[in-house]
């Protein structure tokens, strides 16, 4: 009946479709139409993120006193802990302070503002390493956000609606850091590897100084990612004489794929540009020193 | 003109939401890649059992929900639902013609020919799909098939959804 119908149909939602591609590929109008479908799908995700909560919620109101006992213990050890050496970071963050004022330079950058976000118990395509968070521009969520949670760096806000936003993890195959590694502040870029639990450290040269073992945290000069926090360890590093560089494997510092709540941080954006440029000066002025001393001595 | 006296529409919906909601719904890491293609199957069913009830427009906004969810560029799920769902009322009556396990297999390689195009539009937009357990989803999606499609049939007959 309607046999030659369905062929233009098909046809005419085909060209539609790849029309849509197309366009969604080559401009950014879409941007604000993907936001706009998230919120609107947003209550679906709340509703199938429900019974995770619901489940969270039996698990705490129906553990035993002892158990409740046990947790309370281990977590006052733990905030014995961690206030002890808070208070050592303090004393020496006012010594770091004024050792950079003898020197001359900018102090270190600190973000003015964090928030914790809840990740929302959906799934995304599996070739796509992301997760949704209950966050959106309501609370003034950005693009390109860095996130964090306790362990170390978990990735960037990829898109943003009112309710909800999109993370891209540091394993997604377009996610990169720069990094430092923390024994020789030798710097790289960490590239993810699209697979659950590990990500690479990329353009080694051959002869660099990468041990296993070796911990990596942001450098921030990429000015995405704050300074200093964990990303990963080295647990792979292999020589092919045929490359020309280290295949280095690093498995992330944050928890990754079983996350629940994860810290958006606000950066202090122009004290960030400003102290970037300054480093960049003194930078060029180290290299033209450099450059003019062995002119000097012949 | 005939009228087209319809019954049942909820049960299509709320067997098209289900499905959505599988879709992504949590699984532990080691399941993530086994995931069938859910929507797939129960458009699949609809097709081939009621081939009118659900228009290509229908099916091309649910690609467009799927693509919102998935976090894909758009158009690509609405691409490749509507092309299955055409093959599928296209070759309708073979298919209902042949057993259980024939069918599975039939869907199995339509599963394959929508991860191809997946693939091949993640390739051209610069995110390649990175592993190959990806293609894992064909086997579960016709290991599940004879279950949806039992289920979905007395389902049918039950509400008598015409």
């Amino acid at each position: 009946m309607r046999g030659p119908n369905l062929g233009l149909r098909t046809m005419l939602f085909v060209g539609l479709s790849i029309a849509i591609m197309l366009f969604d590929a080559q401009t950014t109008y879409f941007v604000e139409v993907r936001s706009f479908l998230s919120d609107v799908v947003s209550p679906l995700q709340r509703v199938i993120n429900w019974p995770v909560d619901v489940i969270d919620w039996i698990d705490t109101s129906v553990a035993t006193r002892s158990m409740l006992t046990r947790e309370n213990a281990s977590l006052k050890a733990q905030q014995l802990l961690l206030s002890a050496q808070l208070e050592k970071l303090m004393a020496l963050q006012k010594e770091n302070d004024q050792l950079r004022a003898l020197l001359e330079t900018s102090p270190k950058i600190d973000s003015n503002k964090i928030l914790v976000a809840q990740v929302l118990a959906v799934d995304v395509a599996p070739f796509l390493k992301q997760v949704v968070i209950d966050r959106g521009t309501n609370q003034g969520v950005f693009v390109g956000q860095a996130v964090i949670d306790a362990t170390g760096v978990v990735g960037q806000v990829v898109q943003v609606s009112n309710f909800t936003s999109r993370i891209m993890l540091l394993t997604d195959t377009e996610s990169s850091i720069p990094v430092e590694d923390t024994r020789n502040n030798l710097r790289g870029i960490v590239n993810g590897s699209g697979s659950y639990s590990e990500l690479e450290l990329v353009h080694m040269p051959a002869t660099s100084d990468i041990q296993v073992g070796d911990k990596l945290v942001s450098s921030g000069l990429g000015l995405r990612y704050p300074v200093g926090y964990p990303v990963g360890v080295v647990t792979d590093v292999k020589h092919d004489p045929s490359q020309p560089f280290l295949h280095i494997s690093v498995e992330p510092s944050g928890a990754l794929s079983s996350t629940r709540l994860v810290l958006l941080i606000w950066p202090a954006e122009q004290k960030v540009i400003t102290s970037a440029k300054q480093q960049l000066t003194t930078m060029e002025a180290i290299a033209k020193k450099r450059q003019a001393s062995p002119r000097s001595l012949s | 003109m005939k009228k087209i006296i319809t019954h049942g529409t909820w049960v299509i919906v709320l067997s098209i939401i289900i499905a959505v909601v599988f879709t992504i719904i949590p699984l532990p890491t080691w399941a993530t890649w086994l995931r069938p293609l859910w929507l797939l199957m129960v458009l699949s069913y609809w097709a081939l059992a009621l081939e009118n009830r659900i228009g290509m427009g229908v099916i091309w906004l649910l690609g467009i929900l799927l693509d919102i969810l998935q976090s894909t560029i758009f158009g690509e799920h609405s691409l490749v639902l509507c092309c299955c769902v055409f093959i599928i009322i296209k070759l309708k009556r073979k298919i209902r013609m042949s057993p259980l396990w024939q069918q599975a297999c039939f869907i199995s390689l339509l599963a394959l020919f929508y991860q191809l195009i997946i693939v091949i539009v993640q390739s051209i937009t610069g995110k390649p799909v990175s592993s190959l357990l990806f293609w894992l989803s064909i086997f579960t999606t016709g290991l599940f098939w004879p279950w949806v499609f039992v289920l979905l049939r007395d389902c049918r007959r039950r509400f008598r959804v015409s």
